[in-house]
């Protein structure tokens, strides 16, 4: 039995750093570069560019719903 | 402060709760700017996880900014932006000495779980040195989010469990987020192909747009072993196979997938048993098990 260990993270972070991770085309809820997609998107009104955390409990019914919604990683900003 | 309560299955709430200090001198308090949702949160509230009490402020996935430390803390101060890992780690017992930290014995995975977590204003941080990382400057938050627990457990669990290498084929099951964290991070080792499964069109979209060589949707209604025949070669299968889904029928399908002297990875979490056909699989040399993360921890 194993757990992530998150001993690889500083090796993520230096090539987070370096642009060598192609991660933002699953961050489907929160980024800025995918509003307009997210918007055009949006005629269910399931999606909106950004949680606030006021908003919690709608950011886990749409992660939920993900076949729905195709909410992959939602980001709920402070 | 304002925080997202765990209070029994089904039931969750934004509460009122008071904000963290510093307990032990090597806490840090972290303000948070930015949290997300695990699928673990989800088992969480499904009442799968019996070892989180209710009352548990969820999520162990976060960006923010220290807000105050311990006396021990020496890497961090107040102001620093940091990321958070999803696991906790002393950095002194015997797991954490042989780079072993998810199963530190001060630690583990506490966040969201055994401790108030995440999706709150403010979160303590135990062995803060450890556990947390600068943001890189000019990093763009949201997606250095994926960083806190997903982007590892694909790479760790699956990627480098399953034994990716250059000039192999990777086979994996399931392209929700981590899924897609390990089809991200098995590209640092070039494998030739790089096939992704899933049954949601919208996902294998997403798969392609990061890497995908190819993508195959099984429930075209053949079966998973005709629709990816194309891949298979002398090996008859893929040399790497990782399962991140977590039900009985992915686990089957990977048990299909996988090449003589391959390897299966399980990232997935398991909420029942599941067969394994030895009775089929040991005259194929199946050498390695890459077994698995559990994260609802026994």
């Amino acid at each position: 039995m194993a757990l992530v260990g998150t001993t690889s993270l500083p090796m993520l972070l230096d090539l987070f750093e370096a642009g060598k991770l192609n991660i933002t085309p699953m961050v489907t809820h929160g980024m800025r570069a995918r509003r307009s997609d997210i918007l055009k998107q949006s005629a269910n009104k399931e999606f909106s560019p950004d949680f606030k955390f006021v908003d919690v409990e709608r950011a886990y019914e749409v992660f939920g719903k993900a076949a729905e919604t195709k909410a992959l990683k939602v980001n709920i900003e402070m | 402060m304002k925080a997202l309560v765990y209070n029994g299955p089904g039931k969750i709430a934004v509460e009122d709760r008071p904000q963290p200090k510093v307990e032990q001198p090597s806490d840090a308090v972290v303000k948070l700017t930015r949290t997300t949702i695990c699928g673990t949160d989800l088992h969480i509230i499904k009442g799968d996880v019996p070892t989180v009490p209710n009352g548990r402020v969820l999520g162990h996935e976060g960006v923010g900014v220290v807000d105050s430390v311990g006396p021990d803390v020496k890497n961090f101060k107040k102001g620093d932006r940091v990321l958070i890992a999803c696991i906790t780690s002393c950095a002194t017992c015997t797991f954490c000495r042989k780079s072993m930290l998810e199963m530190c014995k001060n630690g583990g995975w506490k966040l969201g779980h055994l401790i108030d977590g995440t999706q709150a204003e403010y979160v303590r941080i135990p062995f803060a040195d450890n556990c947390l990382y600068n943001v890189p400057k000019g990093a763009d938050e949201r997606s250095l989010l994926v960083l806190s627990d997903i982007l590892p457990t694909g790479l760790e669990v699956g990627v480098l469990r399953g034994g990716v290498k250059p000039g192999c084929t990777v086979a994996i099951v399931g392209a929700g987020p981590v899924g897609l964290a390990a089809l991200c991070t098995a590209q640092l080792y070039s494998p030739r192909k790089l096939v992704m499964f899933d049954r949601d069109e919208s996902r294998l979209e997403v798969s392609r747009k990061m890497g995908a060589t190819h993508t195959i949707n099984p429930s075209a209604g053949q079966g998973v072993k005709e629709l990816a025949k194309e891949h298979f070669g002398e090996i008859d299968g893929f040399d790497v196979v990782i399962e991140a889904v977590g039900v009985p029928a992915t686990f089957e399908m990977c048990q299909e997938l996988v090449g003589a002297g391959g390897t299966i990875a399980n990232i997935g979490v398991h909420g029942s048993k599941v067969d394994l056909h030895m009775e089929k699989l040991w005259a194929r040399c199946i050498s390695k098990w890459a077994c698995c993360r559990v994260r609802c921890k026994l």
